[in-house]
């Protein structure tokens, strides 16, 4: 299509420039979490971005009907990255393969206002927990490196690694006893990106540098988490103890990070995206607090994705200009 | 303080044209001056015309040859029609006219406007008759607003005009002042052309009467933009700045006007910028109106191949045939470049750029109609658009529906 109509001008920015956008924010997790866990996380990112493309690519050409460069959907391969940071390193090598087809699989199931109707990474998480459950939540401790091509682990070599992750230590009203600073810094046992809270600060502060993240939805998801974890606190643990153990376990930082911003999933609108975030908290909180056993967040973002496009049409902004008559 | 409006867009290749000083262009090979549908010819076709001369007028406005030659009627040009003066050589010889010797504070509102009138004198921003506008403006304008903003990042001539003629542009302002009844008169521009602000400062000196409006530095920028930048006013999709009582002319009319009232030469050239990368040397220059694209390559250097002329935006201008129209005030070379569209990666940079708040992306799913009847077409959305939607044309497709 030859342009011969305005704008006869275009933007620098490309669909490819976004990504290398995202590309550059998980590079700080996964360099991080390479070094708490060993190459096998290359491995395994690896897996889940090149299958995802691989899937991806003959959806867009054949089904969807693409052409030239828009059969390639660069951020693709970012999710299937993102995917893979919500595994543990033990996991066996088909485990990514499955997490690429479901991320392509939620990333084209577009109903509502054309828009996404599941965050693709949150999504395929989800559906890996609730049928590969012992997989998903095999979690060793850090620095244990097992070999980055095994396609599985030994079960033996697996058991003498296993450990419990905060999240498993709260689910039934525990403390994180190994202190805040563990999480903090990234020493804690856990999936492969979500330990990594330090890294994800940089992540997030680049996100939001680069304007494809937004700080304001962030502070609307952790602020709630904070604020009720203080208020309710568990029976035995200072109330500042756990809501810091609260705020930096599990996915709690991986959600408010990656998919708070994954934009084809949270409204466009700046309130949108606040009341998205500050309903995703409270609910995440609750559901944490009062029910545990999983990682709820997951679930909650992925109904909030659902209910995204009526928050968007809600909060839309009027208009400047006065309809014409 | 440093006005400005929602949204709107920041193309990064700001204008290396600045510094060029305005060149005066007299000979060209013809000139092509549109003509409107209530048209009439007043010149015998094929006779010997001046710089000067009345050749025809479109409704009451009259239309002058802008150079010496041959009228050759009324011929149509990719479906536009134009009076059409040919050269034969006779450059220089012109029609005097006699110029108005009344002191200002004689002259009333029926003076100014007949004077407008008589001079042919067009508004180079909206394309019309000055006189017209005047008469709209009379008693229901309390501001005049002289837009020295340029149509694009890469334009220039506003500026420069700003800086040669501060002059004529300050007097020029004080007769429309005079004849719309204003109270006041602002003179608007890019917040960074502090030399254009102190050639104006240096003549606008009665601060009662005149002041500065420093503008962001962001397009593009039209009557919706400048009326929420300077007063916070929310304009109708077709509403003019007319309508909420305010005047808003180029520095080019106040210049003609000016001028003529000073000289009695009718407006027989235009200030134009041409620039882009597809001309050899781009420059502001000083044309007779309606002159051919053609003698314009030719002043510039050449067109080179591929690329054709667009006027004004390049957000939302629209290629330019045959000649420079009354409302151009650059030229910018094109070259038709192919975009593919990809889907919609909801980055939000839509809704971040548009003027009038909307989510430009709702176009598609379906909202086209909606969007539409709020649009002002400014096209900065398309602009920044990562996938390379046509949004504009989208939301122009959908109400069509």
């Amino acid at each position: 299509m030859k342009i011969t109509r305005a704008p006869f001008v275009h933007t620098d920015k490309t669909v490819f420039s976004h990504a290398a956008e995202w590309l550059v924010a998980i590079v700080p997790v996964i360099i991080w979490a390479v070094f708490m866990f060993g190459a096998r996380v290359i491995t395994i990112c690896a897996v889940t971005a090149l299958f995802s493309i691989g899937f991806d690519y003959p959806v867009r050409r054949f089904i969807l009907k693409r052409v030239g460069i828009a059969q390639f959907d660069p951020m693709t391969g970012i999710y299937g990255v993102l995917t893979a940071f919500m595994m543990p390193v033990s996991v066996p090598l088909w485990i990514p393969m499955i997490g690429a087809a479901l991320v392509v699989v939620a990333k084209n199931i577009r109903i509502i206002r054309a828009k996404r109707l599941f965050n693709p990474f949150v999504f395929s998480a989800t559906v890996l927990h609730v049928f590969f459950s012992s997989q998903m939540t095999a979690f060793t401790r850090p620095f244990a490196y097992f070999n980055a091509f095994s396609f599985s682990i030994d079960d033996k070599l697996m058991e003498s690694y296993r450990v419990i992750s905060p999240l498993q230590y709260m689910a039934d009203g525990s403390v994180y006893e190994d202190g805040v600073f563990a999480q903090l810094y990234g020493f804690a046992s856990g999936n492969i990106g979500e330990i990594a809270v330090t890294a994800m600060i940089i992540s997030v502060i680049w996100l939001c540098a680069r304007k494809q993240g937004d700080f304001k939805s962030v502070v609307a998801f952790l602020l709630p988490i904070l604020l009720l974890s203080l208020a309710l606190p568990t029976d035995d643990a200072e109330s500042e103890y756990y809501a810091y153990s609260i705020l930096l376990s599990g996915g709690i930082c991986f959600i408010s990070v990656f998919a708070m911003n994954e934009r084809q999933t949270v409204p466009l609108t700046q309130s949108g995206r606040i009341i998205f975030g500050a309903v995703g908290g409270i609910a995440t909180f609750l559901l944490h607090r009062y029910v545990g056993g999983f990682e709820w967040g997951y679930v909650v973002i992925l109904v909030l994705n659902v209910i995204s496009p009526l928050l968007e049409t809600v909060t839309r902004p009027k208009a400047l200009s006065a309809k014409e008559s | 303080m440093i006005l400005e409006f929602p949204g709107g867009a920041r193309p990064s290749d700001r204008t290396r044209l600045g510094k060029k000083e305005i060149e005066y262009i007299n000979g060209c090979s013809a000139t092509c001056i549109k003509a409107e549908s209530d048209r009439e010819l007043v010149c015998e076709i094929n006779r010997q015309v001046l710089r000067g001369t009345l050749i025809g007028r479109n409704g009451e406005t009259p239309v002058y040859s802008p150079i010496a030659g041959i009228f050759r009627g009324v011929m149509t040009l990719e479906g536009i029609e134009f009076f059409v003066v040919t050269a034969d050589g006779s450059e220089g010889e012109e029609v005097i006219f006699a110029p108005e010797t009344r002191p200002l504070n004689e002259l009333d509102f029926e003076d100014i406007k007949e004077s407008a009138k008589k001079f042919g004198i067009i508004d180079t921003r909206s394309g019309i008759p000055l006189w017209e506008l005047l008469e709209r403006a009379h008693g229901n304008c309390n501001r005049v607003v002289i837009d020295g903003t340029e149509t694009d990042s890469l334009s220039a001539i506003n500026y420069r005009l700003s800086i040669e003629q501060a002059k004529a542009i300050v007097g020029g302002a004080k007769i429309l002042l005079k004849a719309s009844g204003a109270i006041k008169c602002v003179y608007a521009a890019e917040y960074y052309r502090s030399a254009a602000f102190n050639a104006i400062a240096e003549y606008a000196t009665d601060e009662k009467i005149f002041a500065l409006a420093q503008l962001d530095e962001k397009y593009p920028y039209g009557d919706f933009a400048l009326m929420y930048a300077l007063y916070v006013k929310k304009l109708n999709k077709n509403q003019t700045a007319l309508d909420e009582g305010v005047l808003i002319v180029s520095p080019e009319t106040a210049i003609a006007l000016y001028n003529s009232m000073i000289s009695g030469m009718p407006q027989l050239d235009r200030y134009i910028t041409v620039c882009g990368d597809g001309i050899k040397n781009g420059a502001n220059l000083c044309v007779p109106r309606g002159i051919t694209l053609r003698d314009i390559a030719n002043t510039c250097g050449g067109l080179e191949d591929g690329y054709f002329f667009a006027e004004d935006s390049l957000f939302s201008g629209q290629p330019v045939y045959g000649a420079v129209y009354d409302t151009t005030h650059s030229l910018i070379t094109v070259n038709p470049e192919e975009r593919i569209p990809t889907d919609c990666i909801s980055c939000g940079e839509c809704a971040e750029v548009c003027p009038v708040k909307l989510l430009p992306s709702e176009v598609l799913a379906g909202d086209g109609r909606r969007l539409f009847g709020h649009c002002i077409g400014c096209g900065a959305c398309e602009y920044i658009c990562p996938s390379n939607i046509p949004l504009l044309k989208l939301i122009n497709k959908e109400a069509k529906k």
